[in-house]
């Protein structure tokens, strides 16, 4: 069964914008994503190249709710982009599914920006149509399929309004319907919901995996909270050091379906202190200077020295 | 209901076609209390009937509307030339001006001291140089309309932003998906505006070529009643190229408005 659908993605691929056209071709897809030795750099506008990502290795087994953490500037959204085939690497490859990444490929891989990236002059259900009107799906069919995903996140009723209509979740919610309506195997989501208040995020968050549970993708999800990277992962990817690299994975194992009350349990706050330390340290590390003061301890009030 | 709230909506459309009747018919009324009350003569303004019957008489009579239709030909043809190749040239400049912004800026202050330059000045060298017929009008007419488009398009197709650029790679939009699906409507609104603001420019540059380099069309007309003190004539093709103008400007308003439905 595995070989079968395997031959399959590997002659969609072959057809550069090709979409499974309906719902049971894509429901087999394998969704492992297997990063090995990713190395990324860039060059500045003064032509000196700076390493990003240094040997980044890691693997997702498909249908895992990921989350990548690390610190501001570390390559997360970078990592995202490989994964993405946006983005070429140094060294290394990102295979998902199967197939060796190396340019786009809606049909297995969607990402779900963290602006959302609406088109603006496109009403709701446009957008999230224009994943299958790309590909060449008929009209009629794809929109089907949009208004089928807009009422699994809930906007159903707002199909017809333009994006200037809606409120900062609800464009998240469609940028996200835009990125299911292709079924894909594996879904990338950058900070997605950095610019919601942080209610909304974590109800945004709550929902999210509801959605999952349903659909069962593979989820790598980048952000920089730790509570809503505990909140939603199976598995957290620690980026760490400058040039980053995969500092530790911490796997997650609160039982599912998981709710916003799961925050407040003391297990929740091992796991995520655990990745507050880890962070803490890998910062100390990087500047050699800082050390907390008793004025403001960690997380459980632990007072570490920075190496000087 | 607090003293100090205030609706920030827009007017809505009646009330601005209702303003802009009372405006017209203000002007109408203040026309007509003028010559009535002679506080002008019927040299510097004749009386309202008259003009409009000269309207009238330029519309229905046949070399009149000859003129009318020389105008109107040479403004569809300077119109035409001035958005094709100015929206072409524009996106152009705005692409190449992604990965070279210098060319773009050296390009784009050279269009800007073209556009603030006058080029009446130049309407007599323009003669000796290609001569005085139907193109000839036609180039000088779309002179200025060309360089705003050319600008607008360029500025328009600048602005079509990165995330809809990533956007469309990560679904792997071909080069004419991105360009119709992406960037056309991203870039539409801006060009629809200059395309308006070009129509208007158009016009004046045809009307002023056709006053001095031509023998037919409305600006001959208009100068011809001017210089023979037909001053019914005169106001009354004026008040034809204006509606004609007005009209044209309104329809691109709504289209303008239909097609940005969607702006905030």
């Amino acid at each position: 069964m595995t070989q079968s659908i395997n031959k399959f993605s590997m002659k969609a691929s072959a057809e550069p914008n090709a979409i499974n056209p309906t719902s049971a071709d894509l429901t087999g897809h394998d969704g492992t994503v297997d990063v090995r030795g990713l190395t990324v750099c860039y060059t500045d506008s003064r032509k000196q190249k700076h390493t990003v990502l240094q040997d980044v290795s890691f693997n997702v087994p498909s249908g895992t709710f990921a989350t990548v953490i690390g610190p501001s500037g570390s390559g997360k959204s970078t990592l995202l982009k490989i994964l993405g085939g946006l983005h070429p690497a140094e060294a290394g490859e990102t295979v998902i599914g199967g197939r060796l990444i190396t340019e786009p490929n809606p049909d297995l891989v969607t990402i779900v920006f963290q602006d959302s990236s609406l088109l603006p002059w496109r009403t709701v259900i446009r957008n999230v149509a224009l994943p299958l009107e790309t590909a060449g799906v008929n009209r009629l069919e794809r929109e089907e399929r949009a208004q089928k995903v807009l009422e699994l996140v809930g906007l159903g009723d707002c199909i017809h309004k333009y994006p200037r209509e809606l409120s900062g979740g609800m464009k998240q919610r469609v940028a996200i319907a835009r990125g299911l309506v292709v079924e894909p195997s594996v879904l990338l989501m950058d900070e997605p919901f950095a610019a919601l208040d942080e209610q909304s995020r974590y109800e945004m968050g709550e929902e999210l995996l509801k959605l999952w549970d349903r659909l069962k993708s593979t989820v790598i999800f980048v952000t920089h909270n730790l509570s809503e990277a505990v909140f939603l992962a199976d598995k957290v990817i620690v980026l760490e050091g400058r040039p980053a690299t995969v500092g530790q994975t911490v796997d997650v194992n609160f039982s599912r379906p998981r709710d916003l009350g799961l925050m407040v349990s003391p297990e929740f706050h091992v796991v995520r202190d655990q990745l507050y330390t880890s962070l803490k340290r890998d910062r100390i590390r990087s500047s050699g200077t800082y050390s907390w003061s008793q004025e403001s301890p960690g997380p459980n009030g632990e007072l570490l020295k920075g190496d000087r | 209901m607090s003293r100090y709230t205030h609706s920030t909506t827009a007017p809505s459309r009646t009330y601005t076609v209702v303003f802009q009747i009372v405006v017209v018919l203000a002007l109408v009324g203040l026309w007509y209390l003028l010559t009535t009350t002679k506080a002008v003569t019927a040299d510097q303004l004749p009386p309202v009937g008259s003009t409009l019957s000269s309207a009238k008489d330029i519309l229905t009579q046949s070399n009149t509307l000859h003129d009318l239709a020389v105008s109107i030909y040479e403004l569809i043809s300077a119109f035409i030339i001035a958005t094709v190749v100015g929206i072409g040239l524009g996106f152009l400049l705005g692409e190449y001006g992604r990965h070279r912004a210098g060319v773009k800026r050296v390009v784009e202050a050279g269009l800007g001291t073209a556009l603030a330059t006058p080029k009446f000045i130049f309407l007599p060298v323009l003669v000796l140089l290609i001569g005085a017929g139907y193109w000839e009008k036609v180039i000088y007419g779309l002179s200025d309309g060309i360089i705003i488009m050319i600008l607008s398009a360029s500025a328009a197709a600048y602005t079509v932003g990165e995330n809809e650029r990533i956007l469309a790679k990560s679904y792997k939009m071909s080069k004419i998906q991105f360009f119709w699906k992406v960037f056309v409507p991203s870039a539409l609104l801006p060009v629809i505006e200059a395309l308006r603001i070009s129509m208007v420019l158009v016009i004046s540059g045809v009307m002023l070529a056709e006053m001095y380099i031509s023998n037919a069309g409305m600006g001959f007309l208009i100068f011809q009643a001017g210089t023979q003190d037909e001053v019914p004539w005169l106001i009354g093709a004026i008040l034809v190229v204006a509606a004609l103008a007005i009209v044209l400007n309104s329809a691109f308003q709504i289209v303008e408005k239909s097609i940005g439905r969607w702006r905030p």
